[in-house]
């Protein structure tokens, strides 16, 4: 009896083992470590607490634009005008404050702007079916388009120095928007795991037409997992115009690529119902150490470019190979 | 029609001059059914004869352009799946419309998740679902598997669980194919579990297997071309003339019951 419960025990503490290893989120936290520690190896620096500062104020505005990317992705959808709406967002809240509006407001109208965005792509995809591919791809050219015209493509600079706090302020060390990021992974997905009007993106994403079926609103949900995913780009925005202190039309340039192939790596499908914030955290995560190393090292900003592309067609190459066995 | 009336029980549920056109086609024409509790109605019609479309009706998948439904002796609508749960319509759709990389129980509560202020009561789930799987006495091992991985019989056993037991209690049971790829000896698994079920439901049987039907069922409707060319009590049924029925052959005691 005692042999058979202890070979119980043994077949258990195994299998959590397995269980662990065989999520994405602890895949990619093990690999983090090792590049890490083949950094820390190769180059004194790595440690250093300015660095890790720099790598952590670096991935912040990638993490919040990929977690919108991540829920998007879990709805079956795509959101390639994240960048451009980063670009709008920071135009119109710039503008606004340089034109006296009250702080508060003109964080607000940004707010509202990105969701627009995000609203006008959830519209004709739920609304007109369209492919979210296109809709997306034409709101990218579209908000980036305005973000120009309504700045002629100069920098929108003199901004209020109340503004500047959001991104410049810290809490022993650590800058406001780090601060905020982590908050939001955190809420975020507990929200996704627990809070039932999110969590059922995954049966949306997993099967439109059965989720239906089972009442629930399909359309509703897409709909406002793109004005989510526009929000969250719009958050970022604040945060990059407080920061650098000036909005400008050419912010989040190949972001979307950056938060597709974070969410990706993070264990998000092209197939929808799949995805995790803990997944994307460490896929942003570990893009961020890379791109590091490349600093870090004195290797070309070029080749940067070069290895971040080739990681993006690796992992979507993996996803739709996922998708295709499924 | 009189006959059953004068049966002295009202129907559960009834559907008067239902119509459904899909752009130029007629998918149904003037259909009247009545399903009554502790009965199972076998649902019978080749393919594209109506059945699907009848039963998304009353599921709520489609709306009925033409038509009243009576549920209980009261004229209710039933626009959305959630006004048909709402009444205790519950359907097992053929393609048991499950999630297969979800897991078993986000299966079972699919539309129907347990909440609190709006979060997901887990436990609860979880608990509920090893009770009613326990009950259907089934192999699954394990909640936290995503359903692709179970085999056949399995799923059928998630999407009747999912069907009967989870959410608003039942009342009309909708069973769209349930033995579909099932072997003989599951397909008579789920007859059992049937005529187990009709002693607390109505229940609407959907089948091609007409062995199936008599073996099981109280009444047969016949569908052929949308519209109801048929009904019978199984008494008074015989197999030649529901399969011609079936063929579009008239019949001309339609109005019979």
């Amino acid at each position: 009896m005692e042999t058979v419960s202890t070979l119980a025990d043994q077949a258990t503490v195994g299998k959590i083992i397995k269980n662990g290893l065989s999520k994405r989120p602890v895949q990619l936290m093990l690999l983090t470590l090792l590049i890490s520690g083949i950094l820390t190896m190769l180059t004194p620096n790595f440690l250093a607490q300015s660095n890790l500062k720099s790598v952590a104020m670096g991935m912040t505005y990638d993490l919040i634009v990929a977690l919108g990317m991540t829920y998007v992705l879990i709805i079956g959808g795509l959101d390639l005008s994240v960048g451009s709406n980063i670009a709008i967002t920071s135009v119109v809240t710039t503008l606004l404050l340089k034109n006296g509006v009250a702080i508060p407001i003109a964080i607000l109208a940004g707010l509202a702007t990105s969701m627009i965005v995000g609203g006008i792509n959830g519209f004709f995809i739920t609304k007109c079916k369209m492919n979210p591919f296109i809709v997306t791809l034409g709101t990218m050219s579209l908000a980036r388009g305005a973000a120009m015209t309504l700045t002629s493509g100069y920098f929108v600079t003199s901004l209020p120095k109340g503004f500047l706090i959001l991104g410049r302020g810290e809490i022993s060390g650590i800058p406001f928007p780090v601060i905020f990021a982590i908050i939001l992974v955190i809420v975020f997905s507990i929200l996704l795991n627990r809070f039932a009007p999110l969590n059922r993106g995954f049966y949306v994403g997993a099967h439109p037409n059965n989720a239906e079926l089972v009442g629930i609103n399909v359309g509703r949900t897409i709909f406002t997992g793109f004005v989510i995913c526009g929000l969250f780009s719009g958050i970022a925005a604040i945060f990059m115009c407080s920061r650098l202190a000036m909005g400008y039309a050419q912010f989040g340039l190949e972001m979307e690529l950056r938060a597709l192939a974070a969410a990706v790596i993070g264990g998000a499908g092209f197939s929808g119902g799949r995805g995790s914030v803990w997944g994307t955290f460490f896929g942003v995560l570990l893009l961020a150490i890379i791109n590091n190393g490349f600093i870090l090292m004195d290797a070309s900003i070029y080749w940067q470019k070069v290895v971040n592309g080739t990681i993006l067609i690796v992992a979507i190459a993996t996803a739709v190979r996922n998708l295709n066995n499924d | 029609m009189q006959s059953i009336e004068s049966n002295n029980h009202q129907p559960l549920l009834s559907i008067r001059g239902g119509c459904k056109y899909f752009g130029g086609i007629t998918a149904l024409d003037n259909v009247d059914i009545d399903v009554y509790n502790h009965e199972i109605l076998a649902l019978l019609g080749d393919n594209g004869a109506g059945k699907s479309t009848l039963i998304k009706a009353v599921s709520g998948a489609h709306t009925l352009d033409e038509g009243d439904i009576f549920f209980d002796g009261k004229k209710v609508s039933i626009n959305r799946p959630e006004d048909a749960y709402k009444l205790g319509i519950k359907t097992v759709y053929q393609d048991m419309a499950l999630f297969g990389i979800l897991d078993v129980t986000s299966n079972l509560f699919a539309g129907a998740e347990y909440t609190h202020w709006g979060f997901l009561q887990k436990k609860k789930m979880n608990q509920e679902a090893f009770g009613v799987l326990s009950n259907l006495k089934t192999t699954i091992k394990t909640l936290h598997q995503e359903v692709r991985s179970l085999s056949g019989g399995q799923q059928h056993a998630v999407a009747i669980a999912r069907g009967v037991y989870i959410g608003y209690d039942p009342r009309l049971i909708i069973m769209d194919e349930p033995t579909a790829g099932l072997g003989v000896k599951q397909s008579r698994e789920v007859l059992r579990l049937l005529k187990e079920l009709k002693r607390e439901f109505a229940i609407i049987f959907i089948t091609h297997n007409l062995d199936y039907a008599f073996d099981t069922a109280d009444r047969i409707a016949v569908l052929c071309g949308g519209r109801v060319v048929g009904k019978r009590l199984i008494q008074e049924a015989n197999q030649t003339e529901i399969v011609k029925l079936m063929m579009g052959v008239e019949d001309k005691n339609n109005q019979k019951i």
